[in-house]
């Protein structure tokens, strides 16, 4: 450990520190320090690196419980710099910026991986998987999304070039992040600022959280639509007397305007119902449309035309179902029409990105390549190629080796014959197995095997067709080839699918981790088999943890840019953290599992306090896929507008039009609030002011708001 | 020109998105052996059951269900139910009504990215030609000479201080100024610097000037955390990557 003895505790340039002779100016130029600890200036430390393992390991369970809870998971990053400050700097008093920044890039590494993991895995459940830390399966599904944080991570870093010091993309939070590193040095008035967004964004934010906790919320002030009486009053005494348009869950109680997490302005002014004017009530979503500013608002013109354009046009031009209502119809519209368009523009728009920034993607590898074999060799600050190859060579064997083993692993959990239960504590021990249609099907024994033999192939074809056994593109292969195709096409899925994240996060903040996650699992399964689910899910979680870690490791290179850190070093840290965070999240996952079971019965979903909405939308996906419901032709109608979209006024264009015609428009109506008060701002005091006293603040309400949900999140998952 | 451009896109993509959920909702105008066989992806018509309920704002219960298939008798009722379109799960081109306005809008987008193209290439030769009588500082050569001359002068300057805290009090301040004006400026000129050095000239150029601006980001962070030798290392770095920069910038 090389750490300087007596650091100063900094906060602003110091006056006891002693002269330096004339200043070291001037003379031959400096080497740039590469190593992993500098002995000068505190970057990569112990503390840094305990910190941000304890921090990360403590967000990653209380975001998970969160993220099976409602549905999407909250900013790490933030909240782990402003942790930092009050560990590094405050309790241990030899913090510097660019530590508590490596402090924060750690704890982020290990908290991500979680969203690709509760996006994906708990599905396994409600199919009726069973996993446990105790079976194989369990640390498959965690080794291959070890290998997918690895993949993921090692992948990003050759575009950090092209995305960061290139595009310059925008990246609200990382941009905030690194005003909260940065505000000792900007002085104590900028501080204040931070802080009073912080508080503001906490107060806003408290009463949408404690509910949570058994508190009042924003509900309990009982703005409600004024009651409107039918005019003729309903024979069933059950039945509301109310009409529908204050009263759409029947429930006899005029509805509420302002709900525990949104305000309805629409239902407030009295649009017609299948225009839903909902706000958030978000102030992460309100300071991350500040940071991104006019640029925001083509998300908030892509939301119009799919909620106020698309959809009302599906009402009323009779494209929903008769019996779905008005104000039923953007939900509707939203599952069959806006999502997979969306996806799809995202898809095309981020094609076309790729495309446009060939040149720029080609110079950032040549400029990598130099920096690791040529003149800048001795001075790189960027990691170079060979280690990113083994990364890259080493996660992809990993994924490999988890395909292989689950391809050749039986897709039934119950004997085709007897229907005994293959899995858990009771399972037979010795599971004979076929080969059926390319899948590997197991039974309870010899004799039910023997009897599979006997049937007439009419009743296998049935048994296979009532299980959705279904080859896939490439049943025809050999398995191990097939196995090696999935690694390769899942490696390259990675690298496609990470630039459309780190674009998306880069432009807007907002990433669209579960689309991919759907596309992600769809994918596999197109080419596995729609009956392969186990593999499909094992696959698309380590998928979907490379994305989700793709995108915060560009993320944390922007803050760390924005604060000077050396991109080597965040890059190595990243590389080596990143694999703890599956872990911790597949033993969290598995705890709240084992307390469902023990207090309802059921392992997770619907019944439970946990009930995975992400992984309930992932459910029908892959019913979907199995019933032959999705609609391709969708994707590729969106893609290919997305990619004419990015040919006119910037690559990037149909990435942010697809962005927001998939998201829920209550967040992104709240985004494009703080993106009008941006502009309002540069318009009134100047773009200088904005940047210098707007951000700080927008950055103190996006972390405010993070670090309140996980006080309460973490509170809840303690008291139960 | 532009205006109208983007005002085609817009257009064009409004018609493109309003065009696309029709791919799957085939009119029940068709005839009958176009649609018999499909399978429905959403519920179709609605008829109120018997007895109807007692709450007058019911929707109603669906004639047909997702995944029935249609037959000649479904068809017959859903039409005379007054039902116009059904969700399927099966595509086709020739049966989606909507292609010619979905063709159409493909053409409008080409057309509306082809008018901005034009115009953006016309306003980069229209500011290049400019360039010359632009005041220096809005050019992204002026604010490389800005940001040049925040880091030299630092160096000519903190020699000649006192205190370690002085030379750390003046990196931040001045680089402060660097960070928030001039950067930003050289990077608003991006268009200028591509019409003049291609795309490929463009990241080379930009590789370097981030190299640049981490250094004095750097800087500016260790002074602020009063180390002053790294700040003033990155100093020195941050000088010869602007030099760089400058060689590429003018060559």
């Amino acid at each position: 450990m090389s750490d300087k003895p007596d650091p100063p505790p900094p906060a602003t340039p110091n006056p006891d520190t002693p002269p330096t002779e004339a200043g070291r100016i001037g003379g031959a130029l400096p080497p740039s320090s590469t190593g992993l600890f500098n002995p000068r200036y505190r970057e990569v430390t112990v503390a840094s690196i305990i910190f941000g393992l304890i921090v990360g390991a403590i967000m990653n369970a209380a975001i998970t419980y969160a993220g099976l809870k409602i549905g999407f998971t909250i900013v790490g990053s933030a909240i782990a710099a402003v942790l930092g400050f009050g560990v590094l700097r405050g309790i241990l008093r030899k913090g510097t910026i660019l530590e508590t920044n490596i402090g924060q890039t750690i704890a982020s590494a290990v908290n991500t991986p979680n969203s690709g993991v509760i996006f994906t895995v708990p599905v396994l459940f409600l199919l009726g998987f069973s996993l446990s830390p105790t079976g194989i399966d369990f640390w498959l599904i965690t080794l291959a999304c070890v290998a997918g944080a690895i993949l993921g991570c090692a992948f990003i870093i050759p575009l950090r070039k092209q995305m960061i010091d290139i595009d310059r993309l925008r990246f609200p939070s990382p941009t905030g992040v690194a005003v909260i590193l940065k505000s000792p040095g900007a002085g104590a008035a900028k501080s204040i600022v931070l802080v009073a967004g912080i508080l503001l964004g906490a107060l806003i934010y408290l009463p949408v959280g404690a509910p949570d906790l058994g508190g009042p919320g924003y509900g309990s002030i009982g703005w409600t639509m004024p009651a409107e009486t039918l005019a003729e009053a309903p024979t069933d005494p059950d039945a509301s007397n109310l009409t529908l348009r204050v009263d759409r869950d029947r429930n006899g109680e005029p509805d509420p305007i302002l709900t525990n997490t949104s305000f309805d302005l629409g239902r407030f002014l009295g649009l017609p119902d299948q225009l839903q004017l909902v706000f958030a009530i978000a102030p992460f979503a309100l300071g991350a449309g500040y940071i991104t500013g006019r640029a925001g608002l083509l998300v908030l013109a892509g939301g119009i035309l799919a909620y106020f354009v698309l959809n009302p046009l599906v009402y009323s031009m009779g494209w929903a179902p008769e019996t779905i209502r008005a104000h039923e119809a953007p939900g509707y519209a939203f599952g069959a029409f806006n999502r997979p368009l969306g996806i799809g523009l995202l898809l095309g728009g981020a094609l076309m990105g790729v495309v446009f920034a060939l040149p720029a993607i080609k110079e950032a590898m040549k400029s990598i390549a130099s920096a690791s074999f040529g003149a800048r060799k001795a001075s790189s600050d960027e990691l170079g190629l060979k280690v990113l190859v083994v990364s890259v060579l080493a996660a992809l064997l990993l994924l490999f080796l988890a395909a292989d083993f689950v391809g050749n692993n039986p897709v039934n959990v119950t004997d085709p014959i007897s229907e005994v239960k293959l899995t858990g504590d009771e399972a037979p021990d010795d599971q004979p197995t076929t080969t059926y249609k390319s899948y590997t099907l197991a039974f309870a024994g010899q004799d039910t095997l023997d009897q599979w033999d006997a049937l007439p192939e009419e009743e296998r074809e049935a048994y296979a067709e009532a299980n959705n056994l279904t080859p896939g593109w490439l049943s025809w292969m050999n398995p191990h080839v097939r196995a090696l195709i999935i690694a390769l096409v899942g490696a390259a899925w990675i690298w496609f699918a990470g630039i459309i994240i780190a674009q998306c996060a880069g432009m807007t903040d907002w990433s669209p981790i579960s689309g991919m996650a759907l596309l992600t699992v769809v994918l596999v399964l197109l080419l596995s088999g729609a009956g392969a689910v186990l593999g499909a899910v094992l696959l698309g979680a380590a998928l979907c943890v490379a994305i989700t870690c793709a995108a915060d490791m560009m993320g944390d290179l922007k803050t760390g840019y924005l604060v000077g850190s050396q991109p080597r070093r965040q890059q190595i840290v990243e590389l080596l953290a990143t694999g703890i965070g599956p872990i911790v999240c597949m033993l969290v996952l598995a705890t709240i599992v084992a307390v469902n079971m023990k207090s309802t019965g059921i392992p997770i979903g619907p019944g439970t306090p946990t009930v995975a909405p992400q992984a309930q939308a992932l459910e029908a996906v892959i019913t979907g896929v199995q019933g032959g419901e999705m609609p391709y032709a969708l994707y590729g109608i969106g893609a290919l507008l997305g990619a004419l979209l990015g040919i006119g006024a910037f690559p990037g264009l149909g990435v942010l039009v697809g962005l927001s015609v998939y998201l829920p428009f209550l967040y992104i109506s709240t985004y494009g609030i703080g993106c009008v008060i941006n502009m309002i701002v540069v318009k009134v005091k100047g773009k200088r002011w904005s940047e210098d006293w707007g951000v700080p603040f927008a950055a103190g309400l996006v972390v405010g708001e993070a670090i309140l949900a996980l006080i309460i999140n973490l509170t809840v998952l303690a008291i139960g | 020109m532009k205006l109208v451009g983007f005002l085609l896109i817009t257009a064009s993509l409004v018609l493109g998105v309003a065009a696309a959920p029709t791919a799957y909702l085939p009119s029940l105008d068709l005839p009958d052996e176009e649609l018999i066989g499909l399978t429905l992806n959403s519920s179709a018509g609605a008829q109120m059951p018997d007895p109807p309920p007692s709450d007058p704002t019911a929707a109603g219960e669906p004639i047909a269900n997702q995944d029935d298939e249609l037959t000649a008798e479904l068809l017959a009722t859903l039409r005379s139910a007054g039902v116009e379109r059904v969700r399927v799960k099966e595509f086709s081109f020739a049966r989606w009504s909507g292609k010619w306005l979905f063709l159409l809008a493909v053409a409008g987008l080409i057309g509306g990215a082809a008018l901005v193209r034009i115009d953006m290439r016309k306003r980069l030769a229209a500011s290049k030609e400019a360039q010359a009588d632009a005041p220096a500082a809005e050019s992204p050569a002026g604010a490389l000479a800005a940001i040049t001359e925040a880091i030299e002068g630092l160096r000519r300057d903190l020699p000649h201080m006192t205190t370690d805290h002085d030379r750390e009090a003046a990196i931040v301040e001045r680089l402060t100024e660097a960070q928030s004006v001039h950067v930003p400026a050289f990077v608003e000129g991006r268009e200028r610097i591509i019409a003049d050095h291609g795309l490929g000239g463009f990241a080379e150029l930009l590789d370097r000037f981030a190299a640049m601006e981490r250094q004095i980001n750097r800087a500016w962070s260790a002074a602020a955390d009063g180390v002053y030798e790294e700040s003033a290392d990155c100093l020195e770095r941050a000088s010869a990557l602007a030099e760089e920069t400058a060689k590429l910038l003018n060559g």
